[in-house]
């Protein structure tokens, strides 16, 4: 799954890391994957540093799995934007494919990826985000985070087909303010583009949240009954039944590949 | 980081190629096991603020010692590597200073202001740049001879200092030429800021030469503040600044102009059209 939006700034990804870290609480072994070069990325929010890159996975026998770093024993980890992530799209095809094969076999360990995207519109994030299975916009209820957010589902949608999207929406006071922007995202996508968005569920704002940041653990771990945590753990439990009625699809697809768009 | 830029800064290379030989012999007995490796060492360098990782790595591949070191950002409490990294904040530091008056420089300047500008884009906060040029500079130092034209760029220099935050950037950017980069502050903040140092600059005076004459003088000031709306880059905000600043000189010197000026939307961005954007506001 990516994870996108339009606007910079909504905690996307805060909410990556605290979704794997969900699913991993879970039994359920996953990596992420740092496709942000900006300004906050994983590997900063947790303190760590790759010691091999992407140059090093179009050498020779190198394994895509000494790119990863461990976030937590046994299924949960991460591959890092110092590794060289975003410069990924930036390859020509064949290095591309090199490096997608590589990558595959290493994704396919793992019962889900997420890509962290950076912020906005271009040519990156759109790569990246046709790349995938699923695709989660995240929003915040403020009109400015809708539009952009908006545009980037229609960019998505007109250049690549991709016609459905999963609408999270964090830094919510109540369930009413969710709504209400889940909503109106929804009913525009289907009044003008024809695109359908599904709601995967909303976070609130938690005054434990920048503590977590602080110490650089996923505040799933450090404030598990916090308000922010429970709702987290709602929509890992919403993503895994999703994974589990597509298990077939998931399963004859290749993890990234450019023809994933018809997947649903 | 060319060898160069370094000795026009007075940084000794050979200090700084012997400071990593002692590094490599610290390194060695900290980290356990990295001497049972002789051939490949470790930089491990704290990467701070302004220190790029980038520019340690041209560093090391100017002198041929990128494959024995390998650069990796590390954390702050890795009590080893202090004197190596002062070492380094003050090359950085010499690097990105004007000498004449202890700002930072151009250089310097253009590197902030693109994070900046950023930063203001994905936050959608306020930033404001500004060009200030001393009026009639060429007319103080034909007159009262360059030493005094100098104090008169380091006086001013200490007023930029003192009236601005300390999370604002003033640089020397050219022979009188001065840029500001006031983060956080809009349109009529800036204006408020920039008057008041206008003021104080009129009030200030230097007395020296010959006849210890004083010496009075004003600037002209041209701004730009960006809102985070639309990218927008150093260079095109650089020129809506300057613009700003020729108005300041064609309206009669020692002024304050500012715009307000918006960044390219993206085109996808500008795809959105009004209806769709009138719907996501209000749900009509």
């Amino acid at each position: 799954m990516s994870i996108m939006s339009g606007k910079g700034g909504v905690g996307k990804t805060n909410l990556t890391l605290n979704l794997a870290y969900a699913l991993y609480e879970n039994y359920k072994s996953a990596i992420l994957m740092d496709c942000d070069l900006g300004l906050a990325n994983l590997d900063v929010l947790l303190g760590i540093s790759p010691e091999k890159n992407m140059q090093d996975l179009l050498q020779d026998e190198a394994e895509a799995g000494e790119i990863v770093c461990s976030l937590e024993k046994n299924g949960l980890d991460l591959l890092p934007a110092a590794s060289g992530v975003p410069e990924l799209v930036e390859l020509d095809e064949d290095l591309q494919g090199v490096l997608l094969e590589k990558l595959n076999k290493l994704f396919s360990k793992y019962e889900f990826l997420f890509l962290d995207l950076g912020a906005g519109i271009n040519n990156a994030v759109l790569s990246f985000a046709r790349m995938t299975h699923e695709r989660i916009v995240v929003i915040t209820p403020e009109p400015t985070s809708l539009t952009d957010s908006y545009a980037l589902i229609k960019v998505l949608n007109s250049k690549y087909g991709l016609n459905h999207f999963y609408v999270l929406v964090n830094m919510v006071d109540s369930d009413r303010e969710a709504k209400i922007g889940y909503e109106r995202m929804k009913v525009a996508c289907e009044k003008f583009l024809g695109v359908t968005c599904y709601f995967l569920g909303a976070v609130h704002n938690d005054p434990n949240l920048p503590l977590a940041v602080r110490d650089q653990k996923p505040f799933v771990k450090n404030y598990p009954d916090s308000p922010a945590s429970r709702d987290i753990r709602v929509i890992a439990d919403r993503i895994l039944s999703l994974r589990g009625a597509k298990a077939e699809a998931i399963a004859q697809n290749p993890v990234l590949s450019w023809g994933n768009d018809n997947i649903y | 980081m060319s060898d160069k830029k370094l000795s026009a800064h007075g940084v000794d290379e050979q200090e700084m190629l012997s400071e990593l030989s002692e590094l490599e012999s610290i390194i060695r007995s900290a980290v356990p096991g990295s001497d049972s490796d002789p051939e490949t060492s470790l930089a491990l360098v704290r990467l701070v603020r302004d220190l790029s990782e980038v520019d340690i790595r041209r560093f090391l591949e100017a002198h041929d010692l990128a494959d024995r070191w390998l650069c990796l950002p590390l954390s702050k409490d890795f009590p080893a590597l202090d004197r190596f990294s002062r070492l380094l904040e003050s090359l950085i530091r010499d690097r990105d200073r004007d000498y004449l008056t202890g700002l930072k420089n151009r250089r310097f300047f253009e590197r902030v202001l693109t994070r900046e500008l950023e930063l203001a884009w994905k936050f959608r906060v306020p930033v404001t740049v500004v060009i200030l040029d001393v009026d009639d500079f060429k007319q103080i130092n034909d007159t009262h001879g360059h030493s005094l034209g100098d104090r008169v760029l380091r006086d001013l220099s200490a007023i930029l200092k003192e009236e601005v935050r300390a999370t604002d950037t003033v640089a020397r950017i050219g022979g009188e030429e001065f840029a500001m980069l006031l983060s956080g502050s809009g349109m009529r903040q800036s204006e408020k800021t920039l008057e008041r140092i206008r003021e104080r600059i009129v009030w200030a005076a230097i007395s020296g030469g010959e006849d210890e004459e004083v010496i009075n003088f004003t600037a002209s000031f041209g701004a730009a503040t960006y809102r985070g709306i639309g990218q927008m880059d150093g260079d095109s905000i650089f020129d809506f600044a300057d613009k700003a600043l020729y108005r300041a000189k064609e309206k009669g010197k020692n002024r304050v102009e500012i715009s307000v000026v918006t960044g390219l939307r993206d085109k996808e961005t500008a795809v959105v059209g009004r209806e769709e954007k009138k719907f996501l506001f209000s749900g009509l």
